[in-house]
């Protein structure tokens, strides 16, 4: 199953660069310019991993990530960075981000968090569905 | 009381110097980011080739300009840099004043567009000099930028312009339709004031400050 992967960042020629190489690699890859319309994105289309710039216009990638898990406790998230300070992996960590990667990344690592991601929130997606049927069967009393 | 140009750099020039440093390294990082996609995609383009694909001769010409626009942005982070490192060799010497405006609006620029704010800089109509340090120049423009920049909403604009007053002073002017912060009177501020014996002049309704020099 391919990996539906959105890569937000205000830098274009990247995104375009790196979607392009993630499409050649079998990867469903979208991309965002703002993280404003990254969050549009989430809300219209399901995604198992987004990649994340930590510093942006009009919103940076912690107040980004905040929103993301959020709304949607499964996504993961990457973050890829060119200004990793200690303290921002530290308070990206804790808010839920799954890892965080200084650019330039290696495309080969990257691809392997993705997979780990993706797995990641698969596992998240069934425990909740299994509660779920757990919570009807117990309330409905079949 | 009165400092010298050596206690103010070691007061504030450390922190001014790694704030620019850490946002041009945030902006050199961003052009290897660009640079090593694309040459991943020449690569990926490369093998395609030997396994049989033809080779999309165009496509792989759009790639290698994109790495040549990298290299040139690059390039000019890197001479900003280095003028901006060299800032500090003389204590007096004499300034452009539109080259210095747009060397500090440079190394601050990612900073500045993080915050959604455009600058749009009109140079005067003849180069305008004054005399003194070039890192208190750039150091007191950055600082009157955060201060304006602080209370703005993101979409804003802020003119800055150079010109000579009917008084033939010269004088930098930032003007903006919203009302902007009003604390100018930080002690790192006022000495670099001091240094190039400049005031900063504010309207009523705070949308425009003006740094006149020789007060």
């Amino acid at each position: 199953m391919s990996e539906k992967v959105l890569i937000i960042d205000d830098e274009q020629e990247f995104t375009e660069a790196l979607a392009e190489r993630m499409t050649n690699r079998g990867m469903d890859v979208s991309t965002s310019s703002s993280a404003i319309e990254g969050l549009q994105s989430v809300e219209e289309k399901v995604f198992d991993v987004v990649v994340l710039d930590l510093q942006m216009p009009e919103m940076d990638g912690i107040e980004t990530l905040k929103i993301l898990k959020k709304k949607n406790p499964e996504l993961q998230v990457i973050l890829l960075t060119g200004h990793a300070t200690v303290e921002k992996g530290i308070e990206a960590m804790k808010l839920g981000a799954m890892d965080l990667l200084e650019k330039p990344a290696d495309l080969t690592t990257l691809t392997e968090k993705i997979k780990k991601a993706q797995a990641k929130r698969i596992i998240l997606v069934e425990k909740k569905a299994e509660k779920r049927i757990k919570e009807i069967m117990e309330t409905r009393g079949w | 009381m009165k400092y010298t140009a050596q206690e103010i750099t070691d007061q504030c020039g450390p922190a001014y110097f790694g704030r620019m440093g850490a946002a041009i390294s945030h902006d050199i990082k961003n052009c290897l980011a660009i640079m090593n996609e694309n040459a991943g995609l020449m690569s990926d383009h490369l093998m395609m080739a030997q396994k049989g694909v033809p080779l999309d001769t165009e496509r792989f010409s759009g790639i290698v300009q994109r790495i040549e626009k990298q290299i040139g942005r690059a390039d000019g982070i890197v001479k900003s840099l280095n003028t901006f490192s060299h800032s500090m060799d003389k204590p007096e010497q004499q300034i452009d004043l539109d080259e210095a405006l747009e060397l500090a609006l440079g190394l601050g620029a990612k900073i500045i567009a993080n915050k959604g704010i455009k600058v749009d800089h009109t140079q005067a109509s003849g180069k305008l000099y004054v005399n003194g340090s070039l890192f208190f120049l750039l150091f007191l423009i950055w600082a009157i930028l955060e201060n304006v920049t602080e209370n703005l909403a993101s979409g804003a604009v802020l003119n800055i312009s150079s010109k000579e007053d009917e008084n033939n002073q010269i004088c930098l002017s930032f003007q903006c339709e919203q009302p902007f912060a009003s604390n100018f009177d930080q002690q790192a501020n006022s000495q670099a004031l001091d240094l190039f014996q400049a005031k900063i002049v504010l309207d009523d309704q705070y949308t425009k400050a003006e740094l006149v020099f020789g007060k």
